[in-house]
């Protein structure tokens, strides 16, 4: 069980620094796109990693659920992530 | 429609859908379209375990039955039956890739409720085994209350059980058809439905169920190692840039140095058959009709298919790989600058070969804006067809440069077509105003071999829709051209006039030996005589006609039968020019044209053919619209003439300012 600490600075998974660790708590963005963020898996509760930035600095790519997932910065600040609590990085 | 039972596949993009598809059909698979849209309907044909024949739809990928693209939508009406084409499926396979389970098991808990008979199939268990992850398929199956049977598409593993298993489904009798939504699933979605957010808890409720399920059935394991240090290299600032420049360079290298000579043996290869079949004809129009009417059109159609096989390999490879998906990461931020999407890339990358595989390839482009913009600058990419006009024209008028600069003048059409793509996106962007840039979702699937027959199939399947689709316009164009070329026919006093005018300034040139004068001077009457009579045709007609309009750029009457001639595919004016010419066909005898050329004299005796004309007429080349076979694609694609005429309009007048600023300069 790998425990890490949210910084607590990390307010949505833009935020989060190259290999940091969040926890979902809210999805924001228009009806179509919070739609599909939450289909994608993005629901509160939802552990998940920044994995890497791409080269020109954006998109970036995400690790939850067992899979990568690309978004560009502008949909990742509409995922808003816990804070302070100590989270669960990856499922034991 | 038949009355045949149907079975729709459907699953994530990526799941290994297609490999299961063609482990289930075999060959007997046809690609065709959703009437009215451009999404791909890939329908196979199995026998059922009574030997009924049944079909088998593979659906494009969706990641829910709620749409968000042209792709998904297709799935998602044809599983809810509302495709007046295309009959409700009596039974549904949901794909789901093992090691993405949670996903997968999201769009399952959709399917269960559309109440058809579901089968599960749960592919890349051999991917999910290596990473440790385990999942137990009679727990799962137990939860779904329907079938699970774990495959291994390629080899062919556990097909014959699922086979078996949607035979039960079908006779309904397994205990399983859809009997309905598992009761913990309608609970958890019931319990969060409490909430005042109804996405939230329907989707959330789902994964709950979800969350549930796997922690019952599945041991889950680490992330894919390999795919997580190729991306670290392959995602890298530098070295995946770098790699990146490396893979797109080696793939323009291939398609110039593999397809170019490959190109020319189609063709000719092509024509020696029309001229070996109709050897024992009388001269005359049925003969000239099946040679370069219907012959030349085969053959300006069979010319594109090295391009645009080599390009489909490269795609497919690149695409099962898992690559493509990469390059749009790498490329979005680029090209959302420009108002386009990390998905505009392959379709953009596409139009190299040929913008009508390019502008296909919009479809997977989730925003109708960003697609429409796509779709707008693709042609502005320098395809295969203009290749031997540039070609032709720099070794023509830049022979005394030597060959590393005629390589980058080359380069620089190819730039000068990208940068007016850039800007045309951009400008459309501004005008049309800049809503909120389009989302950017993108799934990275993790890195695997691709298996070779599968990209052969691909590659075969993409080569013929393109064939039907382009080779068509391409065929019956060229037949067009091929009229208007040749009639109205000079009148046999003209013949009379043009031959003695002939015979009074003919020479043999020095070096003909005597026992072969009488040949060469027949051919060069014969030559001679075709150029005249083009001048006589339609064509001729019409080059004299828009000669006003394309005078400012530098351009005489004669290119303007090119232009004409150009109209049914680009590459067609390099051999229209050699008809006016004089120099027959100039397949294998480039040479001579570009002599003739050189030679061409305006009445006061000053060249036609500058180097201003010729950078002129490249210029033309590079931004001009005149593929007819492309304005046909637009619009069936986009649904009306708007946006074909808007391209096409716009297109030509851009490269006509284009090229009367660069004549003006040069000249
Ligand atoms: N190891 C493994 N690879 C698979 C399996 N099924 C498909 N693949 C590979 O996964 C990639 C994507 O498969 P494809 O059938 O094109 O997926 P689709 O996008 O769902 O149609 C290809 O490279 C396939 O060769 C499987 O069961 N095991």
């Amino acid at each position: 069980m790998v425990i890490k600490k949210a910084m607590s600075s990390s307010h949505t998974l833009a935020d989060l620094p190259k290999g940091g660790t969040g926890t979902v708590a809210t999805v924001g963005g228009d009806p179509r796109l919070r739609r599909r963020l939450l289909e994608m898996g993005l629901t509160p509760g939802c552990p998940l990693t920044l994995v890497r930035r791409a080269p020109l600095g954006d998109p970036l790519v995400f690790n939850l659920r067992g899979y990568d997932l690309s978004l560009r910065s502008a949909e990742a600040r509409l995922v808003g992530l816990t804070t302070g609590n100590l989270v669960a990085g990856i499922r034991p | 429609m038949s009355d045949l039972r149907t079975i729709a596949l459907a699953g994530n993009p990526n799941c290994g859908k297609t490999t299961l598809f063609n482990a289930l059909t075999g060959l007997r698979q046809r690609v065709a379209n959703y009437p009215g849209i451009t999404v791909e309907k890939k329908v196979g044909q199995i026998r059922l375990g009574d030997g009924s024949p049944a079909e088998v739809i593979d659906l494009p990928g969706t990641y829910s039955l709620v749409p968000t693209s042209p792709d998904e939508q297709v799935a998602a009406e044809v599983l809810f039956g509302q495709r007046a084409d295309t009959k409700r499926p009596d039974a549904v396979v949901a794909v789901i890739d093992a090691s993405t389970l949670a996903r997968g098991l999201f769009l399952v808990s959709q399917l269960l409720e559309l109440d058809r008979p579901l089968v599960v199939a749960l592919t890349m268990s051999d991917i999910a085994a290596r990473r440790g992850i385990v999942v137990d398929d009679r727990a799962l199956e137990a939860a779904l209350g329907v079938p699970v049977i774990p495959v291994v598409g390629h080899k062919g593993v556990g097909v014959a059980a699922l086979r078996s298993a949607v035979d039960r489904a079908l006779e309904g009798n397994s205990g399983s058809t859809g009997a309905g939504v598992p009761k913990a699933l309608a609970k958890a979605i019931a319990a969060s439905s409490t909430s005042t957010d109804p996405l939230l808890s329907e989707i959330g409720g789902r994964y709950a169920w979800i969350d549930a399920l796997m922690a019952a059935s599945v041991r889950s394991g680490t992330k894919s190692h390999l795919t997580e240090r190729v991306d670290g290299f392959l995602l890298h600032r530098v070295f995946g840039l770098g790699f990146f420049a490396l893979i797109m360079g080696s793939l323009f290298i291939t398609l110039f140095t593999l397809a170019a000579p490959l190109m020319d043996a189609c063709s000719s290869g092509v024509a020696a058959l029309g001229h070996w079949l109709t050897a024992s004809m009388a001269d005359g129009d049925l003969k000239s009709l099946i040679n370069d009417g219907i012959f030349a059109g085969v053959g300006g159609v069979v010319v594109f298919i090295p391009q645009i096989a080599l390009l489909f390999l490269f795609l497919s490879l690149l695409e099962d790989s898992g690559y493509l998906a990469r390059a749009a990461v790498l490329m979005d931020r680029l090209l959302c600058k420009v108002g386009l999407h990390g998905k505009s890339f392959i379709p953009l990358l596409s139009a190299f070969a040929c913008a009508i595989p390019g502008i296909m390839a919009t479809r997977t482009i989730d925003s109708r804006r960003e697609r429409l913009i796509t779709i707008l600058v693709a042609p502005f990419l320098s395809c295969s067809a203009r290749l031997p006009v540039y070609a032709l024209l720099i070794a023509a008028f830049f022979h005394h440069l030597p060959g590393w600069q005629q390589g980058l003048i080359m380069l620089a059409l190819y730039l000068l077509g990208i940068f007016a793509a850039f800007a045309v996106a951009w400008l459309a962007t501004k005008i049309r105003g800049r809503v909120a840039s389009t989302p950017f979702i993108l799934e990275l699937p993790s890195y695997k071999l691709p298996q070779p027959r599968q990209v052969a199939l691909q590659v075969w399947q993409n080569a013929s829709a393109f064939l039907t689709k382009a080779g068509t316009t391409i065929f019956a164009l060229s037949i067009v051209i091929w009229a208007i070329t040749t009639y109205p026919k000079p009148s046999a006093e003209r013949i009379t006039a043009d031959t003695s005018t002939f015979t009074a300034h003919w020479q043999a040139p020095a070096d003909t030996p005597a026992d072969k004068l009488a040949e060469v001077r027949q051919d060069a009457l014969d030559k001679a005589l075709a150029g005249k009579a083009l001048e006589t045709s339609i064509a001729g007609h019409l080059g004299h006609f828009i000669e006003p309009a394309i005078a400012p750029l530098g351009f005489d009457w004669k290119m303007g039968i090119g232009l004409v001639g150009a109209f049914a595919a680009r590459e067609v004016f390099v051999s229209t020019l050699g008809i006016v010419y004089a120099v027959g066909d100039p397949g294998d005898a480039t040479d001579g044209l570009q002599a003739e050329m050189l030679a061409d004299r305006k009445p006061d005796g000053s060249p036609v053919w500058t180097t201003a004309v010729a950078t002129s007429m490249l210029v033309w080349f590079v931004l001009a619209m005149q593929c007819i076979s492309t304005t046909a694609v637009v619009r069936r694609e986009t649904g009306g003439w708007t946006w074909p005429l808007l391209q096409l309009g716009g297109m030509n007048v851009l490269a006509w300012i284009a090229c009367l600023i660069t004549y003006r300069i040069l000249a």
